[in-house]
This record gives C-alpha cells, sequence and structure tokens, in this order.
C-alpha cells in the first residue's frame, strides 16, 4: 500500500509520462511541427548573437566576435545627444497620442460596422477601408501633400473661399502632428478593425437573444454584449501595441516631415536614420535598435503584470 | 513550461555560441609582405590563366555572362571573369556586401563613408604598391603626375610607397556645375533685358528655346527681376499666382550660386576675422540667410519650397509658376540623362512657348561671383578598392585591366563597342556624343559596356558622353578658364591626404550638426526666428555639439591653396 508521501514523489512522474504517451500518439503533428521550429530557431534566435555589435566598434572586416568592445560609448553617445533625446520626447509623445486616438478607432469602426443591416454596404464600406492600408508611405505621402498644399490643396481651398489666408500645414509645428494622427488612422482603420470583426462574428447570438428578451436595444447590446466579449482581444492588442511605444511610424514620418517641424516629429528612427544608418554606423543602430526592444519589453511585461492583477485577461 | 522555457534558452544561446565560433572572422593579418615586383610577370606576359571577380563604378547587377566586353577582355588579357550579379547603387545591398566581407576582388562603390584607411584597417582592401602601379599601369601614374598632389593622395598612413586605394578623373565636373536660369519669355513680357549678348543652345529638339549669355546680373537687380516674375503677372493669367524662386527641401545645390554671390559655398570652410569657421557658421552665411528671409517675406520664394524635394519641385516648375531655377549645363543642353528635370522639363514639350536664359552666377554687393569647385581640391575623387585576398599575381594582371580600359582611349569599345557596329555618332563624328543602337544594353547586359570600368573620364572620354551642346557651353561659359579662375571657390583648408580625423569627427556628429543647420536655415528663411537674435546660440550650439571639435582637426590640415601649388 502507498503512503500519501509516496504518491506525492510519483505523481509528476505519472504526468510526465502520460504526456510522454500524449505526444507519442501525436508523433506526427510534432514532427511537422519540428520543421518551422528549426527554422524559427536558425532564422530568429541565433541571428540574435548580432546584437552585441551595440556594445562593440563594429568592423565589417574583422567580424562580429573580433570587433573591438567600446564601453558602452554607442549608449553614452546617445543619452548625451540632445537630439537623440528630443527625438525620444517626440516618439514618446506621437505613439501615446497614437495609442490614446488612434488605437480605439478600429474597434469602434469594427462595431458600428456589425451594427449595418445591409451586407452589401458593410461589404464595400469595409472593403474601401481596407484600401489605403495596401499603399506605402511613399504614395500616400504625396496624397497628402497635395491635400494640404498651400496652393493647391483642397483644404486650402476651402480656407481661402471664406477668406482666410493659405496655411502651410505641413510646416506647421502645430498642425503636423494632427495630420500624422488623422492620416496615420485613416491608413489603418479598416485594416485593424479586420480582427475585432472576427472576434465580434464569434459571439454567441445566444447573449444578444437574452439581452433582447431582457429589453436591450441596439446601443445597449453593443454597450453591455459586443464590447464586453471583444474586451479580451482588446487587452491583447493594447498590451502589443504598448510594446510598440517605441516606434512611432518611421515611414510616414520620413515621407512627410521637413526641417522646420523637425522639433516636433523627428523621432528616434528619423534621426538614428540621417546620424547612424547614413553614415554606415550600423553598430550605433544596432544600440538604439536594442534600447527600443528593451523599453518595449518592459512596457509588454508590466502592462500584462498590471493587467493580470486587474482582471483575468492577458498575454500569459 | 519553466524548465522547457530554461532548455530552450540554454539551446539557443549554446546554438548560437557554436555559430558564432563558426562564423567569426579571423583578424585580418595586418602584418605587410613586401611584394617581390620583380618576381611578377612582366606587363604584357599573361601565359597564365587567371579567375578575376570584377565590378566597377556602374555595376548595378544587370551584366549579362558571356557579354561582349567580357570575352574580348578575357580573350586580351587570358582571365577568366567572374560577374558581379549585385547592385551596387543600392545601399542595402551594399551595406550587407561590406558587412559580410564577401566583395568583389576589385570594387568602386561608395560603402557609405568609409574612408580607405578605415577599409584596409577592417581588414576588407589591401594596399596596392607603388611599384606595381608603374609597372602595370603606366597610364594611371601619367595621370596622378598630371595632377596636382596625385600621386600623394590615398597612400596608406606612415608610407609613400602604398596605395589604400586608386583614384579617378573627373573631367565630366569641372568647371561650374550649376548655373542660374531666368523664363527669358516672361523677362521679354516684363521688358527685362539680359545681362548681356545671348546664344541659342542648339538649333532644334527644345535647344532653340534655351539662350545662354556669360553676362550675370547682380543680387540687386535680380531682387527686381523676381519681383517682377511674382507680382507683374508674367504668365498673363490675370492671377497673382507666380513665384520667383521655387528652392526645394531635401539638399542645397539651389543655394550654390547664391551663397557664391555671397562668396561662401556650402560644407566648405574659410578664414573670418582671422578665425577658421565652416561656411555654416560664418557671417557671410548669415548675411545670405538674411537675404533669403528678406526674399520670402517679400513673398518671393513659393513658401511651398519647405514641403517640396528636388523631385516633387521639378514637377512644380514644370507647371509654369516659377521664374528662376539652377541648371547644370546638361541640363540647359537638354541631355537624354537629364530629361525631365528641371527647368529644362518646361521647353520639352513641342507646343511649349516657354523660352529659357541660362547666365553666369549672381553677383554679390562686394562683387563676389562663383561656387564652390566640385571637387574642393584638384580634379581627381572617388575610389577603386582591390579586395584583401586578391593575390600579387591578380593585382598585377587587375592593374593592366584597369589601366587599359579607364586610361587608354582605344579601349572606347568597353564603354561604347565599335562605332558603326554598337553604336553611333549623335551629331558630327568625333566631335558629339556616342549613342549605343537600341538591340544592344546601353550598359551592362549582353554588351557589358561599363561593366568593369571606373568612373575616370579625361577630356576626351567626356566628349564621347556628354552631347556636342554641353560641351558648347561648358567651353562657351560653364568651364572657361577665365570662368573657373574668377569663379570657383575653394575651401580655407583641406585634408586631402587623410592626415586628420576630420572623416572620423564628421561621421560621429554628421547627422548631428546637419540637423542643427537644415532647422536653422528653414527657420531662418520662413522667418520662424530672428537671425540676429538667435545666430549666436545657433553658433553656440553647432560648436558643442561636436563642430568645435571639427574645427580644432581642420586646423590641423593643409590649406588648399598650398595643395593645389603642389
Amino acid at each position: 500500500m502507498q503512503t500519501t508521501l509516496e504518491r506525492i514523489k510519483t505523481k509528476p512522474q505519472r504526468q510526465v509520462s502520460e504526456k510522454w504517451v500524449r505526444m507519442k500518439k501525436m508523433k506526427s503533428l510534432y514532427f511537422m511541427m519540428l520543421i518551422p521550429m528549426v527554422m524559427l530557431f536558425i532564422f530568429n534566435y541565433i541571428p540574435m548573437y548580432g546584437v552585441i555589435i551595440a556594445f562593440k566598434n563594429f568592423s565589417p572586416g574583422l567580424g562580429i566576435m573580433d570587433s573591438p568592445w567600446n564601453n558602452f560609448e554607442h549608449f553614452k553617445r546617445l543619452f548625451s545627444d540632445f537630439l537623440f533625446l528630443r527625438a525620444f520626447q517626440n516618439t514618446v509623445f506621437i505613439s501615446l497620442l497614437k495609442i490614446i486616438i488612434v488605437f480605439p478607432a478600429p474597434i469602434i469602426f469594427a462595431i458600428l460596422l456589425n451594427e449595418i443591416k445591409s451586407e452589401k454596404f458593410k461589404k464595400v464600406s469595409q472593403s474601401i477601408s481596407y484600401l489605403p492600408h495596401f499603399m506605402s508611405w511613399v504614395i500616400l505621402s504625396a496624397m497628402v501633400i497635395e491635400v494640404f498644399s498651400p496652393q493647391r490643396g483642397i483644404i486650402n481651398y476651402v480656407i481661402t473661399i471664406f477668406g482666410g489666408d493659405p496655411i502651410n500645414f505641413l510646416s506647421d509645428k502645430t498642425s503636423f502632428i494632427p495630420i500624422l494622427i488623422l492620416t496615420d488612422m485613416w491608413k489603418e482603420l479598416g485594416w485593424g478593425a479586420i480582427i475585432y470583426l472576427a472576434t465580434i462574428a464569434s459571439i454567441d447570438p445566444g447573449l444578444y437573444e437574452a439581452a433582447e428578451m431582457d429589453g436591450a436595444g441596439r446601443f445597449h447590446k453593443m454597450i453591455h454584449v459586443t464590447l464586453p466579449s471583444i474586451m479580451p482581444m482588446v487587452i491583447i492588442m493594447f498590451i502589443l501595441r504598448l510594446g510598440s511605444v517605441l516606434n512611432a511610424g518611421f515611414d510616414q514620418i520620413l515621407n512627410l516631415y521637413n526641417p522646420l517641424v523637425y522639433e516636433v516629429a523627428d523621432i528616434i528612427d528619423t534621426y538614428v536614420y540621417r546620424s547612424g544608418l547614413e553614415q554606415f554606423q550600423f553598430d550605433y543602430a544596432t544600440a538604439v535598435g536594442l534600447f527600443k526592444n528593451v523599453v518595449g519589453i518592459v512596457l509588454i511585461l508590466s502592462a500584462n503584470a498590471i493587467i493580470r492583477r486587474k482582471s483575468e485577461h492577458g498575454i500569459w | 513550461m519553466k524548465k522547457f522555457a530554461k532548455t530552450l534558452s540554454l539551446a539557443a544561446v549554446s546554438g548560437a555560441l557554436i555559430f558564432t565560433s563558426a562564423c567569426a572572422n579571423k583578424e585580418a593579418s595586418k602584418e605587410e609582405k613586401k611584394v617581390a615586383v620583380s618576381s611578377l610577370p612582366d606587363a604584357g606576359d599573361f601565359k597564365d590563366q587567371l579567375t578575376l571577380n570584377l565590378s566597377g563604378s556602374v555595376t548595378r547587377g544587370k551584366v549579362e555572362d558571356g557579354n561582349y566586353v567580357q570575352k574580348k577582355l578575357e580573350e586580351q588579357f587570358n582571365v577568366k571573369i567572374v560577374n558581379t550579379k549585385t547592385d551596387t547603387w543600392n545601399a542595402d545591398q551594399v551595406n550587407l556586401m561590406v558587412a559580410s566581407g564577401d566583395l568583389p576582388d576589385t570594387f568602386a562603390f561608395t560603402t557609405g563613408g568609409k574612408t580607405a584607411q578605415e577599409l584596409f584597417d577592417s581588414g576588407l582592401t589591401r594596399t596596392i604598391p607603388k611599384e606595381m602601379l608603374e609597372k602595370y599601369a603606366p597610364l594611371y601614374m601619367k595621370m596622378l603626375s598630371e595632377n596636382p598632389s596625385g600621386d600623394k593622395m590615398n597612400l596608406k598612413n606612415g608610407t609613400d610607397k602604398e596605395y589604400l586605394s586608386l583614384i579617378g578623373q573627373y573631367a565630366h565636373v569641372d568647371g561650374l556645375v550649376w548655373g542660374p536660369t531666368f523664363r527669358l519669355d516672361w523677362m521679354e513680357k516684363l521688358g527685362i533685358k539680359p545681362p548681356g549678348e545671348i546664344k541659342q543652345v542648339g538649333p532644334s529638339g527644345g535647344r532653340e528655346k534655351i539662350y545662354y549669355t556669360d553676362g550675370a546680373y547682380t543680387i540687386k537687380e535680380m531682387e527686381e527681376i523676381l519681383k517682377a516674375f511674382t507680382f507683374n503677372d508674367p504668365d498673363g493669367n490675370g492671377k497673382n499666382d507666380t513665384y520667383g524662386i521655387s528652392p526645394w527641401n531635401n539638399n542645397t545645390n539651389w543655394t550654390h550660386t547664391l551663397m557664391g554671390s555671397f562668396g561662401i559655398a556650402p560644407t566648405f570652410n574659410l578664414m573670418e576675422d582671422g578665425k577658421l569657421v565652416t561656411t555654416e557658421i560664418s557671417q557671410n552665411y548669415k548675411a545670405f540667410l538674411k537675404q533669403m528671409a528678406k526674399w520670402y517675406d517679400m513673398g518671393l520664394i513659393d513658401p511651398e519650397f519647405t514641403t517640396l524635394d528636388d523631385k516633387k519641385s521639378w514637377e512644380k516648375y514644370k507647371q509654369g509658376k516659377v521664374g528662376y531655377y539652377v541648371a547644370q549645363p546638361s541640363y540647359i543642353a537638354m541631355d537624354d540623362w537629364a530629361k525631365g528635370r528641371a527647368p529644362q522639363n518646361i521647353v520639352e514639350n513641342p507646343d511649349s512657348t516657354a523660352k529659357l536664359l541660362a547666365t553666369a552666377p549672381e553677383i554679390g554687393k562686394d562683387g563676389q561671383q562663383g561656387e564652390g569647385s566640385f571637387i574642393p581640391v584638384g580634379n581627381l575623387a572617388d575610389a577603386f578598392y582591390v579586395s584583401k585576398d586578391v593575390t600579387d599575381e591578380q593585382l598585377a594582371r587587375i592593374l593592366q585591366i584597369f589601366d587599359y580600359i579607364n586610361f587608354d582611349n582605344d579601349a572606347r569599345w568597353t564603354l561604347y563597342g565599335e562605332v558603326g557596329v554598337h553604336s553611333d555618332w549623335e551629331g558630327e563624328p568625333e566631335k558629339s556624343a556616342l549613342k549605343v543602337r537600341p538591340e544592344f544594353a546601353e550598359q551592362e547586359g549582353n554588351s557589358g559596356f561599363w561593366a568593369y570600368n571606373f568612373r575616370t573620364y579625361d577630356k576626351e572620354r567626356v566628349s564621347w558622353f556628354q552631347s556636342e551642346y554641353t560641351m558648347k557651353v561648358k567651353n562657351e561659359l560653364y568651364a572657361r578658364e577665365d570662368v573657373k579662375e574668377k569663379m570657383m571657390i575653394r575651401p580655407y583648408k583641406w585634408d586631402l591626404f587623410n592626415e586628420t580625423k576630420i572623416k572620423e569627427l564628421e561621421k560621429r556628429y554628421k547627422g548631428q550638426l546637419d540637423t542643427i543647420v537644415a532647422e536653422f536655415r528653414m527657420k531662418a528663411i520662413v522667418g520662424e526666428v530672428d537671425i540676429d537674435k538667435e545666430w549666436d546660440s545657433y553658433v553656440e550650439n553647432w560648436k558643442n555639439n561636436g563642430g568645435q571639435e571639427i574645427l580644432g582637426e581642420l586646423e590641423k590640415a593643409p590649406k588648399a591653396s598650398d595643395l593645389l601649388k603642389q
């Protein structure tokens, strides 16, 4: 007869053997998974060793390992450069604005789309809203520049009709950031809504029926059924978005900005592009990238921990 | 789960370490072995076949194996050429190639500002002994001796017999690179007289609508012209919708002759009140900015320029709302490669009634006139490198090919094939440009033209690709000897022999300094800052962010005037 202690000791062993049996049963599936795992390891993990050039004076001829260490020189340079600190500030500010304004937009859009009765109208609206996502910022920026042109732009045309003077919006520090936010929202609104639309589609119709029986109208069903049901997905997307808080939209800004708005629009990526990559300083650019990744991962972990403490949702 | 994560991380780390140790490059040997040149084959002795992986200045990865030039070179020099299929004009591809160290035997692409010394120190290139050049590349050595300081450039630090790279002759940028142009049809309508006798650039193809003169306007006269262009309805549409100037925001090419009228050139340095300063912190630059700010305030400068890069600016010019624009000689001669660029794009349409007038650079209030020389000192530029793994035997063969295809003008076939078979004269034989026939690739491809050549041209070579009209306007205006003498602005000091740490410092601080300068320039012109009030803090900021260190190094560099005498 087994004692309690013996039972405790053998429990994990039993679990392991059960797991092993299950795995053996599904060995073909595990085998199929092996190939992508190996690829992931080779292409995503092994190259990570290259990040050490952030701490070295990288010399291509010497290679990554033999290049000399530089005593955190790149990081010292980063934090002693007032333009980098300004770029850091701008990045955080633009990114936070985008999180506050742009992040909720696809959620609202998805909920509103869900309320459209006509399937045809719904599909057309959806397709139109996806279109800008497929165009690069090189093309979109030309469109934005034309729309806001002080001489040919439609906005200034309206302003002048009402007797106002044309405004050079893209060279004005006060209007540049709102334009960034608006155009970013316009580009990604439809595409960003897809994931929420899919989540909405998976909501149990019984919940709506029950709400209806309780006398809920469309607005109340939206607030009390749709929104809570998509909340776990919203939280996951929010946490992941926080991870890229230091990515404030390189392509967009590079194609739209000019020296007159550097003060508010020069972000880490554009500044490093001008001072690091254009000058062939891979090591310096890697140091910046590492800094951004560390900030990103710290934010993801903290946000996840906080949200986990307050609710049952989260990434891990 | 924790155990699994631990195992996975351990596996990742060990994998990375194994991979790292396997891939790590061995440090390049810095020990120099003296080349026994006498033991190498004589010049012209090609009895052993060698394999060479070649690339040149225009390599875009489009070269086809077994092309016309390749076959002929292989036969002539008994080599097997391996073609470089990388686009050496693509920064990403070049960066990858340099970072991996997997370079062709010869290369001439821009390596992100790395100096020849840095490339050598990085173990990517080898040196080229002077003795070998004398033996295998006599035409190149002759060219060096004919140019001031040529034989002293690109020497490895501490030696006078080992070159880090080969250099090119830039006869194609001899003289003024930019010059002002005005809408002549507007001037005629407004009753503005040209500043001198005017001549047509050519008889047809749009060139008949472009004129040039060696006369020039003063800045004061120009201001009146710009005012008339802006406010006197030069296009006759009854609207106030034209501008004097439409600059652009992504480089300072539009400023060259305007700055010249203040005696300065972008990025150069000068002596001011006994102190060495760079242009961007000089009092003359301040005066230039004030002039531009005044014109902006008067409404003579298109306010949209802040959002337009040069290409968008060309498009805007084509709409016919701008009266002044800068142009290169090839633009006003309407050379093929310049099609679509302003200001010649305004006359490209056969129905266009626009006319252009190119003049000599504007004259400043103290008589200053001109622009910064394209090459600060002398006429030599660019770099042709030889990779670290190239043996002495291979180098001997490479140098003979290099000398022949780049400096022997009998090797014209490497660029244009046989005249009458692969190409034809555009106009009068030997006096106009050569045009490759459409059935052959203009560069690389099945012909292999330009595939292995370096960017180096003497005057004769320039005449092969610049039209007779470009040559004419250069000879009569932009590159006329007295014009060059009077109007080429040179820096006060220049580190021609890489004896200082300027390049290193510029690499370190360029991003910061360019940002400070560009921001101030734009804000000053559009009136966002009061130039007089903010000037001192701008200069202070520039100095504190690396500028002072660069000035300190510049002090150690030789004077450009002394270098030109050598």
